[in-house]
């Protein structure tokens, strides 16, 4: 049996940013994560609010168990200004501004609004260039003027002869191309020079993942230009940056990290009094035992895998082993037509003001377990474009008290 | 043959987070890459789709490496899904080179005799060109070859030296191919480590044999079912002996403990996924810090790196940097994702360009961690080692063998207060 102070279950952003907050503040914490989570999905921009209000605005219009409500406006100021912290000491700034929208270039064309967003994806400055790479899967340049002024020019790049360089690739692909060496030639070959005039070279978000700090700043001195990037599809390289961002940042801090490993909880009158993790594929054994003061639930809902919709379309957490109110059927769950509002989505747990699943009653579950990301209900990530926003206010609040 | 029932596409969501996780999608281009080689071709395959004729090649990039299969926030046994569907598609019968490295055992046995002319042929270029050429081999690499002694052999008239008052609980030590055949080293180390504890040690399986984790990597588990049914026989012992088998490689720990029954499906397997468990593992939770450090060197003020290899990260990551804190090390993990070995696939000729191209992660890796003044390097696998060795010089070593090694890791530049 391992002794902990503290545990999250889970390693997606809600996770990795509550076990840096526990870690922040001198307690010993074991991360325990199944899978990846949804961060290498994440387009990158962090989504707040998209009705574009301001923090008191918004927290004051929604309904009571909306997690901004419950945890409130000064909670998100303090969880946003903590994020901007944590990504620049990471080497990844977010920037932007808490209480109006930004905005980044979508592939179709469209300004998807944001509060913070990966520097390298801030609004051009000045007159654009596009670029558009050759094969690329995940968007056309021409489209995604429409974004601007609509009258930019497009360098349309070319692999050379007999190459497979970008034939079919995706965002994800041309990023892991772009960080081996030949990959950072080929790019920096040919946006060298004899670039039609402009400020600001716009590219989709494909610029490396391990080395993008690197291959960006070579890019501008190169170019003579400041280098942007538009927001992509998942999979999506801005996500992959994030997450090795944040784990890069948890192992600094001493946080244990445990890839691969499948946690249940186990309680009792006292609260949560153990957490058994037993590696992925031997799930049925009877695994290690960790004893921790506190545990943070960040195991992400139906898309992260935290909620599974069992036959008769009720959900099912695992990790607690606890029924959750479903919709009835899997029909009504998932949404009876292509675009309606699905309660599969945003099913989750109510939590009181300190970030602990609660019960009908309003009663926390357990004194000692706190939720965070996905795994908290009462809100509608896509719909509102607030999933970015939730996860952390959520992470930063049981991340605290945990 | 059918493979085991338990293994299902249905939870795979198609979100794509396997794919990125994959270290060979980057370097082949025509690599079918997880998701598609996984479950997708899965749920094509078992509705009767034949898929194209050069489907079996686009899958052939595989190192069996199961990153997409940690990182899928589903659970879908994606590595799994794809070492079956490759045996499904396989239309001929492995052809001498493949059959040689599927049994490594086999191979350490039949090499060890020859190892001075094999070396001497491996030492000379053209000859080894010529050699490499009809073996399908990379002449480029150097060759394993075995080193004595004989593990067996070595145990049978060894003397049994304790530190610490003598356990009840008996301990097996499982002997895969790498220490049973090519290099004793680290097995010689955990028995010695083990005894000085106070722990009886037995060997198992008592005759050479092979986990059948080879051909699974070459895309033929049910060349590896028939390994795997006499595994289970050969543990008899050890199982009946209700005491922990240890493992000390991170590919044939999981693949006797978890693989036989999951993905193999062999009777009287599931036993052993309570019982198997890695060495390290073992030190952290069974033997104190204080028992560690009566029996072995301190380490206050040398520094090592560690890289948890692929497969380890599966396991959560493995616990060796634990025990070589304990006594008082720095340990510096390195975060090489996949060092592109794979066991024998770094050696096969078809593979030798991408298993190099997935290694720049490591080597680039390895060269900060030189250039900041390591000197050591431990690992939980054998063959993963040799490639750490090859792209970074430094040499690599079980953590075991760290842990009873009589010469110092490498001082550390910065020692705690
Ligand atoms: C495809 C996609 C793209 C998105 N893009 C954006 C964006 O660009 N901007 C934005 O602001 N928001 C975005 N969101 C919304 C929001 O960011 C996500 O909701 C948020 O990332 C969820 O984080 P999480 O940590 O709660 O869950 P997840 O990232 O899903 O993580 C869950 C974690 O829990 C683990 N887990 C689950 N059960 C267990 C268990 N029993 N034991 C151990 N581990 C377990 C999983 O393996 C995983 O590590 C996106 C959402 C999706 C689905
Ligand atoms: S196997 Fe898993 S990670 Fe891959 S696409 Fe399916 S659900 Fe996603
Ligand atoms: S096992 Fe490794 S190499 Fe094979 S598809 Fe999965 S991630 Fe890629």
């Amino acid at each position: 049996m391992v002794k902990l102070d503290s545990v999250v279950v889970g390693g997606g952003l809600a996770g990795l940013v509550a076990a840096i907050r526990v870690a922040e503040r001198g307690r010993r914490v074991c991360l325990v994560a199944e899978g990846q989570g949804m961060l290498p999905l994440f387009a990158g921009p962090l989504a707040v609010w998209g009705a574009g209000t301001g923090i008191d605005a918004m927290a004051a219009a929604l309904s009571p168990g909306h997690p901004y409500r419950v945890l409130g406006a000064a909670a998100l100021r303090a969880a946003l200004a903590f994020f901007r912290d944590l990504t620049r000491r990471a080497g990844l700034p977010y920037v932007g501004d808490a209480e109006a929208n930004g905005w980044v270039p979508t592939p179709l064309g469209r300004r998807y609004p944001c509060r913070l967003l990966p520097e390298r994806m801030a609004p051009p400055q000045g007159p654009a260039v596009l670029v558009q790479l050759p094969g690329f899967l995940d968007g056309v340049a021409r489209r995604v003027r429409a974004a601007l002024t609509g009258a930019e020019p497009v360098v349309e790049l070319e692999a050379d002869r007999g190459s497979q360089v970008g034939t079919g690739w995706d965002s994800d692909r041309w990023a892991r191309f772009l960080d081996t060496a030949p990959g950072a030639r080929w790019i920096l070959e040919r946006l060298g020079d004899r670039l039609p005039p402009g400020d600001t070279l716009l590219l989709p978000a494909v610029l490396g993942v391990e080395g993008h700090e690197a291959l960006g700043r070579a890019l501008e001195a190169a170019s003579g230009r400041q280098v942007r990037e538009w927001m992509g599809w998942p999979p999506s390289p801005p996500g992959a940056r994030l997450r090795r961002a944040l784990v890069g940042e948890a192992a600094r801090l001493g946080v244990d990290l445990r890839w691969g490993v499948r946690a249940t909880l186990s309680g009792g009158p006292h609260g949560i009094e153990g957490v058994t993790v037993v590696p992925k594929p031997a799930e049925g054994t009877r695994g290690v035992e960790l004893r921790a003061e506190t545990v943070v639930l960040a195991t992400g809902g139906l898309p992260g895998g935290g909620l599974v919709v069992e036959r008769d379309g009720s959900l099912l957490d695992r990790t607690l082993g606890r029924g959750l109110a479903g919709a009835g059927s899997r029909l009504r769950l998932f949404g009876e037509t292509p675009f309606a509002a699905a309660p599969a989505f945003a099913a989750g747990y109510p939590i009181d003001g300190r970030a602990r699943p609660v019960d009908a009653s309003g009663r926390p579950l357990y004194p000692n377990l706190f939720a965070a990301g996905r795994a908290v209900g009462g809100y509608d990530g896509d719909r509102e474009a607030s999933g970015g926003g939730v996860a952390l206010v959520t992470a930063f609040v049981a991340g605290g008290e945990a | 043959m059918r493979p085991p029932v338990h293994l299902t596409a249905d939870a795979c969501i198609k979100c794509t987070v396997c794919t990125t996780a994959c270290p060979v999608t980057p370097h082949e281009t025509g690599f079918a890459g997880p998701k598609f080689a996984g479950p997708e071709l899965w749920r094509i395959l078992d509705e009767g789709g034949a898929g194209d004729p050069d489907l079996e090649a686009r899958l052939d990039g595989c190192l069996n490496c199961q990153l997409c299969q940690h990182a899928c926030p589903h659970g879908v046994p994606v590595a799994h899904l794809i070492a079956w569907n490759r045996d499904r598609l396989k239309r001929t019968p492995p052809v001498l080179r493949d059959r040689l490295l599927g049994r490594p055992d086999r191979l350490g046995r039949m090499l060890a005799p020859a190892r001075p002319l094999v070396g001497r042929v491996w030492g000379h270029p053209r000859a080894r060109r010529a050699a490499a050429r009809v073996m399908g081999l990379s002449p480029d690499r150097p060759l394993p070859l075995p080193v004595k002694p004989d593990l067996r052999a070595w145990f049978r008239a060894h003397r049994v030296e304790r530190v610490l008052p003598v356990r009840s609980e008996p301990v097996t030590l499982y002997v895969d191919c790498q220490s049973g055949a090519f290099d004793p080293g680290p097995a010689v180390a955990a028995v010695r480590l083990l005894e000085r504890l106070g722990y009886d040690v037995a060997l198992s399986p008592p005759r050479p044999g092979c986990c059948g984790a080879a051909w699974v990597s070459a895309g033929r588990p049910s060349r590896a079912v028939a390994l795997a049914q006499a595994g289970v026989g050969a543990l008899a012992p050890a199982i009946a002996s209700g005491g922990p088998i240890l493992s000390l490689n991170s590919t044939c720990g999981p693949t006797v403990g978890l693989e036989w029954h999951r993905l193999l499906g062999i009777e009287g397997a599931a036993v052993l996924a309570e019982r198997v468990m890695d060495l390290m593992t073992f030190l952290a939770r069974r033997v104190t810090p204080q028992e560690l450090r009566a029996v072995v060197p301190d380490r206050s003020g040398q520094r090592i790196a560690y890289h948890a290899t692929c497969r380890m990260q599966g396991q959560g990551g493995g616990m060796a940097p634990e025990v070589l804190s304990a006594v008082g090390g720095t340990v510096v993990r390195l975060g090489i994702a996949c060092c592109g070995m794979a066991g024998a696939y770094g050696n096969k000729a078809e593979h030798v360009a991408t298993s190099l191209a997935v290694a720049q992660d490591a080597a680039r890796r390895l060269a900060r961690a030189r250039a900041e003044g390591i000197r050591t390097v431990a690992t939980d696998s054998g063959t993963c080692g040799w490639q750490l060795q090859l792209v970074s010089g430094l040499p690599t070593v079980h953590p075991v063998e760290a842990l009873m090694a009589e010469t110092s890791w490498g001082a550390d530049p910065a020692p705690r207060a």
